[in-house]
């Protein structure tokens, strides 16, 4: 219940720092153009799952670029005007603390990822061909899920980084080139597919890409239990990495090393 | 020009802005004004197989190592107008002496110069990683329209960065500015094929003509057979030029007159 009040009132604090003025207004527009260039692109394919792969990659992008640089935007402005301080010396935990901050964002960020798949749609003039629509959803959600433990693992980051802006700003596009959220990660170029199969997106959108193209069930479930699997491990490792922040932050008083 | 518009002072007064307002260090420049862009020229070529077309596949790679041009000063420049509105210098701005030319220029020239940075990284990532097909480049005509492109993205970025001073904030512009960049300009989707009213706004914009002779070197083009594409890209960017220096002196009066720049302040 503690933790409730905590998540509620980060929620709240940083939902009202997002909501006034009409910069919002600007953050909803903010990458349609970019979102139809991609969404172009797309059409120009003769697989009608190309359409459907890069509309919910899009989606996924924009919540995923918009809520981490938002988070990382308010932690780092915080830190230049001296308030986090007060945010870390509450007796809440730093994870319970960043989630509801965290929660504010993705809501905020949710508009401007469903306004770029409507234009991502609106662009194609088509709806996506679905060869299996139950995969595709289960297939969605894994993917959600995937950016969410994504998103997650950076956070602890965030607050080390505190004044320094940039290391994490760059991860951001980073992890959007390796993620697979426009393309398969098997496109890469040789050895980086490797890489990008560390990112449990690379997994769901593969997952996405089969349930489109109505793919084996065998290849579908694979994609999907190394998304769900790669997920636990993030969250797990994120809650590692909260605890030493959390542990620094405290002990040291220190933000940065 | 007077002795605060010195070139030396120039160069001083654009080091030391980069440096307050810009630099956070070498992995920082090394990751958003190298890696990025070749990021993104990456982004899109794996795009173009994705959807079968490796012809498209070229020009999308062609498109967005120019487009690392307006990227890197847009993503420098901006950032540098809410920075000193934020970190509350801009008041010892505004009653300085500085010719306010040159004070917006001398900001806007090592981003200029990061461009060409990016452009040329980009390319070089293009030939040795993505095999683009450089063998019948003109170099005089592709090094000229970098050069012609830089300079009118350097001002229309000076134009827009008044309303990053406005809006205090720089990140939504950027990223809608930089996709308007790759959207209506003929980086990515050809110009012939965009809606008229999108073609208009893609003919405002800076990068639009320049990017026409950049694409026409890589086909051997002359500067000669490029001249009215690039006397065009020089025109807009005059235009921002003269709009950059008229909106900034607006945005000081207004400044100066009611001791705010906030939107609230003017209703």
């Amino acid at each position: 219940m503690t933790y409730l009040i905590a998540i509620h009132g980060a929620f709240v604090q940083q939902w009202k720092v997002i909501a006034p003025g009409w910069s919002w207004l600007l953050g909803m527009v903010a990458n349609v153009p970019m979102v139809a260039a991609f969404a172009w692109i797309a059409t120009q394919s003769d697989r009608s799952s190309v359409v459907g792969y890069v509309a919910i990659g899009l989606f996924l992008m924009t919540l995923w670029n918009q809520s981490q640089i938002g988070i990382r935007w308010s932690v780092g402005e915080e830190a230049w005007m001296g308030t986090i301080e007060f945010s870390l010396i509450s007796r809440a935990p730093l994870a319970v603390f960043l989630f509801g901050k965290s929660l504010a964002y993705a809501l905020a960020a949710a508009r401007p990822a469903v306004v770029a798949v409507v234009a991502a749609l609106l662009i194609a003039r088509q709806p996506p061909a679905v060869a299996d629509p139950i995969g595709l959803a289960v297939s969605v959600c894994v993917a959600f899920v995937a950016v969410v433990a994504t998103g997650f693992i950076f956070a602890p980051l965030n607050v080390i980084a505190a004044r320094q802006l940039d290391p994490v700003v760059a991860l951001r596009a980073f992890v959007v080139v390796f993620s697979g959220f426009l393309y398969p990660v098997s496109l890469l170029p040789a050895g980086l597919e490797g890489f990008a199969r560390i990112f449990p997106t690379s997994w769901a959108m593969d997952a996405v890409l089969i349930a489109l193209e109505g793919g084996a069930g065998e290849a579908l479930a694979l994609r999907l239990a190394s998304a769900v699997g790669m997920s636990a491990a993030y969250f797990a490792i994120a809650g590692v990495l909260f605890w030493k922040v959390e542990e620094r932050v405290r002990v040291s008083g220190a933000l940065i090393t | 020009m007077s002795a605060l518009t010195t070139p030396a002072t120039l160069v001083v007064q654009g080091f030391l802005s980069y440096k307050a307002l810009a630099w956070s260090g070498i992995a920082a420049y090394a990751w958003n004004r190298l890696a990025r862009p070749i990021l993104f020229v990456t982004m899109f070529a794996i795009m173009g197989r994705f959807v079968g077309d490796p012809v498209a596949a070229e020009a999308y790679i062609v498109g967005m190592a120019a487009a690392a041009i307006p990227a890197t000063i847009l993503d420098g420049i901006l950032p540098s107008f809410s920075f000193e509105r934020n970190a509350a210098t801009l008041p010892f701005l505004f009653v300085s002496r500085a010719n306010r030319i040159a004070l917006l220029w001398a900001r806007g020239s090592f981003h200029l110069v990061n461009s060409w940075a990016s452009g040329a990284i980009s390319l070089l990532f293009a030939w040795s990683v993505l095999r683009l097909d450089f063998s019948r480049v003109d170099w005089v005509t592709m090094a000229t329209s970098m050069v012609v492109i830089s300079w009118s993205c350097t001002a229309f970025a000076l134009f827009a960065g008044n309303f990053s001073l406005l809006l205090r904030g720089y990140n939504d512009l950027s990223t809608f500015l930089q996709g308007s960049m790759v959207a209506f300009t003929g980086a990515v989707i050809p110009l012939s094929v965009l809606p008229p009213p999108a073609v208009v706004v893609g003919q405002a914009l800076p990068f639009t003509a320049g990017l026409v002779a950049f694409r026409a070197a890589f086909a051997g083009a002359s500067l000669d057979m490029v001249g009215g594409s690039l006397a065009t890209e020089a025109i807009v960017g005059l235009a921002y030029a003269g709009l950059a220096a008229l909106f900034f002196a607006r945005l000081e009066m207004q400044a100066k007159r009611r001791g705010s720049l906030s939107w609230e302040a003017a209703a």
